[in-house]
């Protein structure tokens, strides 16, 4: 028993210790490239993935938003949210949490690596994601860099 | 009574005083819970109302205000965004019926920016309704304990201070002071104030006993020594006048005679000067006790001058039971007196008085008698005569 927390404390110091080697890379929120918004501010997107707003509105045109999020353990989202807002992954699933119990919102749906992510975000008009900004190729836009 | 009702009247007013400010500090109290229960209640709902905001999630408004307005305390409620959503729960049109209380929602992000309010009306009639309940009630326990803990207290009083001070004053009142009776103190209040009182009381008691048989003997001594001879113990001659005056007015009841001897000593001159005033003392008082020898107990043997005697013999038949007495003294008094060895004789001489014949005015008696003694005296001592008016 003691043997599996001391393991368990490795592992998540092991964590502690990789994240900022994750952190020192770039995340690129992407769209579809047809989709007429430039660029979005965090606090849009962060609405976004919160279920605040639902579609991007540029002049009269409203677009409905198709929201693709990453695995909810991977480091990647961790990092996304703490740069994007400030939120935890522990605040998030508690928002998520209450907000899902009301059966009006469903949280984004989420894909199990980032090359699905751009994937469906390169097929889908009203699509928006996040992924390692290495991974960007032309098959999307990118409205947001984020950087710690 | 007096005491009674100044104790009730005090009584009074600071129930009322105590009762005012019950009422108004539980009342306040009451106020004050409510507040903060409301408050308890919006704490409890906060995160819930701020995302509800921050979504303009009217499901979720919903369920956190209609919990809110299920408290009797609230009339309605309101969640209101920046963002311009707003939801409204309880009585319509609620708000303005009741005080207010707005509570700032923040962004469920950040936890800073504000992102809407929720205002509570508070039942404003029903918050006052339950609190002048409580304040009542709370009143109402206050009053009566006070009134319970006085009835007791003036129970107890009464049982234990005033009863036993009348039953002490009832005693009080029934001795005499400088009697031997005193207060009985029983075993209940042996040491408590009442016994102390007791004490005190029975203390006052023995000094006056003390103090005013001091003044009787001194008064008794004074007497005795104003009608009493100090050397002899006999009568004086007030006391036997007195004596007299008693006699003469029994004798005039019974019908019966009084006589007064008039009786010098003879032969009492030369001891004095021979043998001195000491001897001289010793042998009056040796002749008062034959005197009183030869007499009953009722009459009166009195010492009036240096060697003079008067006895006054009451009730007497005739003029003989008078000489019978005068001749037993003649012969007692002849008897030689010893004294210190020395052999020494007198003898007396003796004048009689008889009331109401031949003398009817008691003051007279002794002047007579004293005449017909001087009589006996110049005719040779020794004998006795009767007086016999001039």
């Amino acid at each position: 028993m003691t043997k599996f927390a001391a393991l368990f404390v490795a592992w998540l110091s092991l964590l502690g210790v990789l994240q900022p080697v994750r952190a020192a890379s770039e995340i690129a929120v992407i769209v579809h490239p047809n989709n007429p918004v430039r660029a979005l501010s965090n606090r849009e997107v962060s609405d976004l993935y919160l279920g605040r707003a639902r579609s991007f509105v540029v002049d009269d045109q409203i677009i409905l938003a198709s929201i693709f999020e990453q695995q909810a353990d991977s480091p990647l989202r961790q990092h996304f949210f703490r740069v994007l807002n400030g939120m935890s992954q522990n605040q998030l699933n508690a928002y998520w949490a209450r907000l899902r119990f009301s059966g009006e919102v469903l949280p984004p749906v989420s894909l199990s690596d980032s090359r699905l992510v751009l994937d469906a975000v390169s097929r889908n008009r009203g699509g928006i994601g996040y992924i390692d900004a290495s991974l960007v190729n032309n098959s999307v836009k990118v409205v947001l860099r984020l950087k710690d | 009574m007096r005491m009674a009702v100044v104790v009730g009247l005090t009584l009074l007013i600071f129930s009322a005083v105590v009762g005012a400010f019950t009422y108004r500090y539980t009342f306040q109290y009451q106020l004050e819970q409510v507040a903060e229960l409301q408050s308890q209640l919006v704490r409890t709902v906060k995160v819930q109302a701020e995302i509800a905001a921050f979504t303009a999630n009217a499901q979720i408004a919903r369920e956190v205000l209609d919990g809110l307005v299920a408290n009797p305390t609230v009339l309605a409620s309101r969640l209101e965004s920046v963002d311009g959503f707003r939801f409204e729960s309880g009585v319509r049109g609620g708000v303005g019926l009741g005080a207010a209380r707005l509570f700032q929602l923040m962004s469920p992000v950040d936890h800073v920016e504000v992102i809407g309010h929720l205002v509570l009306v508070q039942n404003d009639a029903e918050v006052s309704r339950l609190a002048a309940q409580a304040a009542l009630f709370q009143t109402g326990l206050m009053l009566v304990q006070l009134l319970a803990a006085t009835t007791i207290l003036v129970f107890v009083v009464r049982r234990m201070v005033v009863g036993p001070i009348m039953r002490l004053a009832t005693s009080m009142q029934a001795i005499v002071p400088g009697s031997e009776s005193r207060l009985p103190i029983d075993d209940n209040h042996a040491t408590d104030e009442i016994g102390i009182l007791s004490h005190s009381a029975n203390a006052i008691l023995d000094a006056a006993q003390t103090a005013i048989q001091k003044v009787e003997q001194q008064r008794n001594a004074l007497e005795e020594l104003a009608t009493h001879d100090p050397l002899t113990g006999l009568p004086s001659r007030r006391l036997a006048d007195d004596r007299l005056e008693m006699a003469c007015n029994n004798a005039k009841r019974t019908q019966t005679k009084v006589a007064l001897l008039f009786i010098d000593l003879d032969g009492f001159k030369a001891i004095n000067d021979q043998r001195g005033h000491d001897a001289g003392d010793r042998v009056l008082i040796e002749i008062a006790t034959r005197l009183h020898r030869c007499v009953r107990a009722d009459d009166t043997v009195a010492r009036i001058g240096g060697d003079e005697f008067i006895v006054i013999l009451g009730n007497l038949p005739d003029r003989e039971a008078a000489a019978h007495v005068a001749r037993n003294i003649i012969e007692a008094v002849a008897q030689p007196i010893t004294d210190q060895a020395v052999m020494l004789q007198l003898g007396a001489s003796v004048g009689i008085a008889l009331y109401p014949d031949p003398v009817g005015n008691p003051g007279e008696m002794r002047r007579l008698a004293d005449q017909a003694m001087y009589g006996v005296k110049r005719s040779g001592k020794g004998h006795f005569a009767f007086a016999s008016l001039p």
